[in-house]
């Protein structure tokens, strides 16, 4: 009952403040929504029973990508440009593509997979995941830490002061 | 509630349909970019939710889901890169604006 309680107030906290990192107008407004989001996000993956995964996403996401796309934002000079009117027939069509999306799939999910219930099972733990990241997924694992490497060295080289 | 599998994938769904209408109606290059990572974190609770119900919360889910965190690391400081160049060179991030590439 009580985690009822806690999992209802996390679903509703990371709905509303997605719905906010999409449609305030300031663009720090919406990254700050978007960290308390992604966030929450985390409370979801221990209910889930995903412990080191939680952890991971606070770590990367609120740690390092929320804070990076904030040193942007800060960093850029103040412009001062008046929000302009949005093209209407645009967003018209932006709304009904992803409302059929939304439809298509939820009666999908609803049909499919309404009331059916997790197994009382444990998940896998992490050394579990430790010892096949190291030998059946090392291959994807060193090629990962090589694409890590590229966007380093890629955003040293595209953000360079050139003279 | 917390043991059923649809609230997962009702909110999975939100985060994804948001983030699509916040790519297609922004013209802001950072929001847009926001609403990428909306989608990948809505991406990964669909599959851990998913991995969790039919397979038991097994590891090869979990190694995915690093695997979609980390590329999405990658991916955000690229972006990132590339706005700050843009916005150097044009003064402005606005999507609608960016229209040498039409020729």
């Amino acid at each position: 009952m009580f985690s009822d309680v806690i999992f209802i107030l996390f679903w509703l906290v990371i709905a509303v403040f997605a719905a906010l990192a999409v449609f305030l107008q300031k663009p720090i407004y919406n990254a700050f929504s978007m960290a308390i989001s992604i966030f929450s996000i985390a409370g979801m993956y221990i209910f889930l029973g995903y412990e080191f995964l939680a952890a991971l996403q606070v770590l990367v996401y609120v740690g390092a990508i929320s804070v990076a796309i904030i040193f942007v934002i800060m960093l850029s000079p103040p412009v001062t440009v008046k929000p302009k009117k949005l093209n209407p027939f645009k967003v018209m069509i932006g709304v009904i593509t992803s409302i059929t999306f939304f439809a298509v799939f939820f009666i999908l999910f609803y049909l499919k997979y309404y009331g059916s219930e997790f197994n009382k099972v444990e998940n896998a733990n992490i050394s579990d995941v430790g010892v096949l990241l190291a030998t059946k997924y090392a291959v994807p694992f060193e090629i990962i830490s090589v694409i890590l490497l590229v966007a380093i060295i890629g955003a040293i080289v595209l953000a360079k002061k050139e003279d | 509630m917390a043991f059923t599998l649809f609230p997962y994938l009702f909110l999975s769904l939100i985060l994804i349909c948001l983030g699509l209408v916040g790519i297609l109606v922004r013209r802001n290059l950072v929001i847009m970019l926001i609403c990428i990572e909306l989608v990948l974190n809505g991406v990964t609770l669909n599959l851990l939710a998913l991995n969790k119900f039919s397979l038991n919360g097994g590891a090869a889910g979990q190694i995915i889901a690093i695997f979609i965190v980390a590329l999405a690391a990658a991916e955000t400081t690229i972006a990132l890169a590339l706005i700050f160049l843009i916005f150097r060179h044009h003064k402005e991030i606005d999507a609608e604006k960016l229209t040498e590439l039409k020729g």
